[in-house]
């Protein structure tokens, strides 16, 4: 009986090589897994609930911006449409385009909207450059290309899991859906023309278009950056809208 | 166990331990966050940019 007690209070043996690699292993696994429940965490709550905090800010900003925005009137030719010879004949008016001043880098001065898909039906902030510091709180205007409402092809770049995800259900998106961008100038709306998917170094997805376009950008599949679900738009209403397809 | 004998480990009185620990913790998370962000930029979601 004695003996019995006495053996079942006596430490633990110490193992050999086998029970110590063992138990760095079960240690190391441990961590490890610890390390990654905290990363998904990080990455699907943390990031989003900060990007949610700070878009709301950026888009009181930008709504700041629209009353601000300086906006200006330029005479505009359709591609292709004959020259006007004589600019004082009041029979030829020469159509104007509402033209932006380019908004500060790193501010927000639009918002998109788009009513079918659920995350974006109240709005998500547009600021200017697509820096990862840029694209923690809101979408990404890609500065060198033209702003939205403007003739030519605007790029917009957004996160897709991480930081609000604002274009995580972009794969729901069909021809014909409606994306709404306001900006200084007013509302421009634009269809959904074609979606596609491209390598992240596919830079002619920005390439200038005839027309007035659109293009949203982010991440594909879902969770990865491999590769880059493209939404090409086409402007169907807004203030420069008639102008343009004059 | 571990975090225990580190605590100990550490230099001074008990005072001057604590608040030794509670740097250590906030730059072990702001390396953490680092972390968690450069892998979350490079694995998960670059932002969608095309380049």
């Amino acid at each position: 009986m004695t003996e019995t007690t006495e053996s079942a209070a006596a430490p633990p043996q110490r193992g050999g090589l086998v029970v110590r690699v063992v138990r760095f292993i079960g240690w190391t696994s441990i961590w490890l897994g610890l390390f990654l429940l905290g990363f998904v965490a990080h990455q699907l709550f943390v990031t989003t609930f900060f990007a949610q905090q700070n878009n709301a800010a950026l888009e009181v900003q930008a709504e700041e911006y629209f009353e601000e925005a300086e906006i200006t009137e330029v005479p505009y030719a359709t591609p292709g449409a004959p020259e006007v010879t004589d600019p004082g004949d009041a029979s030829l008016p020469t159509p104007t385009l509402l033209v932006e001043g380019a908004p500060p880098e790193h501010d927000a001065f639009a918002i998109i909207r788009i009513p079918s898909i659920d995350r974006l039906k109240d709005g998500w902030a547009v600021v200017e450059g697509v820096r990862r510091s840029d694209l923690k709180n809101g979408a990404g205007h890609m500065p060198s290309t033209p702003l939205p409402g403007q003739p030519g092809n605007s790029v917009i770049s957004g996160h897709r899991t991480t930081y609000g995800a604002p274009f995580h259900e972009f794969e729901e998106l069909v021809l014909g859906d409606i994306i709404e961008v306001e900006t200084g100038l007013g509302i421009h709306t634009y269809e959904v023309r074609e979606t596609i998917i491209v390598r992240p170094t596919e830079i002619w997805v920005t390439e200038q278009r005839q027309g007035a376009w659109l293009t949203l950008t982010t991440c594909h599949p879902k969770f990865s950056s491999r590769q880059r679900l493209v939404v090409f738009a086409e402007l169907v209403a807004g203030p420069n809208f008639k102008v343009i397809n004059e | 166990m571990i975090a225990k004998r580190m605590f100990n480990a550490l230099p001074g009185p008990r005072p001057v331990q604590i608040v030794l620990a509670v740097i250590i913790g906030i730059i072990a998370l702001v390396a953490l966050m680092f972390v968690y962000d450069w892998m979350g930029n490079n694995l998960l979601d670059s932002g969608g940019t095309i380049s």
